[in-house]
């Protein structure tokens, strides 16, 4: 009766870790349960099976039995590029990798992690639930494509997609992905555009859903001293200014939360905080209006009376 | 991955975590595989024929599994766990840089970079060094809802409601915390609405657990509940520096055309679309309805007066 293909799969890993030095195709087919049929059956079996053992990540050592005189390669694993290595980990280290790989739960990756939280878990060490027990949060990836750019990020393979360009309209850019990083829950996807021979930045909620990979895996190289951080323009530092508003009594509360009150009359109520994002805080002003004014900085108040002026004109 | 080479991977992870689980019920070693009893019956079953060359009683694997118990006695070579593969590392080393976001104690911290840089070492991928998760904020109170979470108790909430601009008490059950989008939510049974509500962990502004039973449910009805339907479609056009208000309402928009920039969203709260439009202004233009228009700009007027 012929043996399923699992079980093969099985013995052909086992086999392949218990090699001392590389076992030839051809003894393989004699001692390995589930190799059957003509020779030509079966080296096409063991083809496909290589292809696999190597998409989950098991690596197939191919060398000769003797390098001068042997013309047919063999094949081995080494239980070093087999085995998980995290050696001496602590149970607190345990716990921490526990709770990281909880951060995914519900999320484009949530197999994975639990695959890897179990791998961590055979490990045979005991967890430390006292110092920490579940991820601080979960989360939530709803973007279609994410799952793909992460993994050609990690295979160093080209991918192919559509962004708006500076009139909005979609245009195919071919790139190839640096990195991927997370601001404040926005997600970027940093590389070279091939066309343009630059390092580009794009926020991956706005590529086009069907975003594809082109070419092999490991089709280029990530130049050595390329830091992510470096291309992402928020993680700099960025002038802190002391920002000096009135705000009406019992309002504003948002603006109140990360305040201080300097003065107050029957109305209103003067506040002061330090700001680093001028967007940001030209944005939260205009939420509250008419119940805050801009004392200072000049600039600041300038910015959110223009933007006024716009909005009252365009009613 | 297809289904032989799926349960391939399965086969392999289940004899090393059998033997550190050892005596382990079929009933949990199929929960923690997510597959069913019947299906690691027959793993276990496959598993019991595999071994070495020459496959005598000595070069099998040998289990036993009777009672509803498993067991393995040998494992011959796979005693070991497979090593992660890239994703499972690029994960954990950003599942990591998660955590450090929310750790305040330095002990704490320089043991979740030194585990990071270890991690990055497995990874084969240069890679390794180039995904990155930032953020600047501390998320308050998420010591106390974290402890209510597993101790399954309520929470006493007063909450920040921006678009009303007004502050409110809550009594909540929390579910789950989560960050979707550039916001960190908090899902909840609330006691005031009878109902899942979310909460934006950054707009709570106090948080204690409750001390009376969950039972003791609050008797007010949130107001909410008693507004009659207030839905209110707008169409608006808007230029590229509203592209985040855009990716932020995605949920809301019903019709959108990106080459013209012009969208419509559905939205129950015609307050907080205002304020987004305000918070917007220049890069919002607001085509209808015309006295929803004329409402912002009024709006804005006021506002001007005040300079």
């Amino acid at each position: 009766m012929p043996i399923e293909k699992a079980e093969r799969l099985i013995n052909l890993t086992m086999a392949l870790l218990a090699a001392q030095r590389y076992i030839k195709k051809s003894q393989i087919f004699a001692i390995v349960a589930g190799y059957s049929g003509n020779a030509e059956a079966m080296e096409r079996m063991f083809e496909r099976d290589k292809d696999d053992l190597r998409n989950l990540g098991i690596v197939i050592e191919v060398g000769g039995l003797d390098p001068l005189f042997d013309d047919e390669p063999g094949y081995r694993i080494k239980q070093s590029e087999y085995a998980l290595a995290l050696e001496n980990l602590t149970a607190e280290e345990l716990s921490l990798l526990a709770v990281a790989a909880k951060t995914w739960q519900d999320a484009t990756f949530s197999n994975s992690a639990q695959s890897a939280l179990r791998k961590l878990r055979s490990l045979g060490i005991e967890n430390d639930a006292t110092n920490y027990v579940d991820a601080p949060f979960h989360i939530k990836i709803s973007n279609s494509n994410f799952a793909l750019l992460w993994n050609a990020t990690i295979a160093a393979q080209i991918l192919v997609f559509e962004y708006p360009d500076q009139t909005n309209r979609l245009a195919e850019r071919e790139i190839q992905p640096y990195g991927i990083a997370a601001w404040r829950g926005q997600w970027y996807l940093v590389g070279r555009d091939v066309a343009k021979d630059a390092i580009r930045v794009f926020k991956v909620a706005r590529i086009a859903l069907g975003c594809k990979v082109r070419g092999k895996v490991g089709a280029f190289q990530l130049p050595i001293d390329f830091d992510i951080s470096h291309h992402l323009v928020m993680l700099q530092d960025r002038a802190q200014t002391p920002v000096i508003l009135q705000v009406r009594k019992d309002r504003c509360h948002g603006l109140r939360q990360k305040s201080k009150i300097i003065r107050n009359d029957a109305e209103w109520d003067e506040l002061e905080f330090i700001e680093n994002n001028r967007p940001e805080t030209i944005q939260e002003i205009l939420w509250y209006s008419p119940d805050v004014i801009v004392i200072s900085p000049k600039d600041l108040k300038m910015a959110v009376v223009t933007s006024l002026q716009e909005m009252a004109k365009n009613g | 991955m297809d289904k032989p080479l799926a349960r391939t991977a399965r086969l392999l992870d289940l004899i090393p975590f059998i033997l550190s689980h050892q005596g382990i019920t079929i009933v949990d070693l199929a929960k923690e595989f997510g597959v069913t009893e019947k299906e690691i019956l027959a793993d276990l079953n496959l598993i019991f024929m595999c071994g070495l060359p020459q496959y005598t009683a000595l070069e099998l694997i040998d289990l036993s599994f009777e009672h509803g118990f498993v067991t393995v006695r040998e494992p011959q070579n796979l005693d070991k766990p497979r090593k992660l593969s890239s994703e499972e590392l690029s994960i954990l080393i950003m599942g990591l840089d998660v955590v450090q976001t929310q750790i305040i104690d330095p002990v704490k911290q320089q043991i979740a970079k030194n585990l990071q840089t270890r991690l990055k070492l497995l990874i084969e991928s240069a890679a390794a060094n180039s995904i990155l998760y930032a953020d600047d904020r501390h998320l308050p109170h998420i010591d106390c809802i974290n402890r209510a979470m597993q101790s399954r108790t309520a929470l006493n909430i007063s909450y920040l409601n921006t678009s009303k601009d007004e502050i409110t008490k809550r009594k909540v059950l929390p579910i789950e915390v989560f960050q979707q989008g550039d916001e960190f939510l908090l899902l909840t049974w609330c006691f005031l609405s009878k109902a899942n509500r979310t909460f934006a962990i950054a707009r709570i502004l106090s948080c204690d657990q409750a001390s009376d039973a969950l039972a003791d449910v609050n008797s007010d009805t949130d107001p909410m509940l008693l507004t009659p339907e207030r839905r209110v479609t707008i169409k608006f056009q808007y230029d590229r520096s509203a592209l985040s208000f855009i990716e932020n309402v995605q949920d809301r928009v019903i019709e959108i055309d990106q080459t013209e920039m012009i969208a419509s969203v559905e939205v129950w709260d015609s307050e907080w679309i205002l304020r987004n439009v305000l918070a917007n202004a220049g890069h919002i233009k607001i085509l209808a309805p015309v006295q929803f228009a004329h409402e912002v700009a009024a709006r804005a007027k006021i506002a001007l007066s005040n300079y």
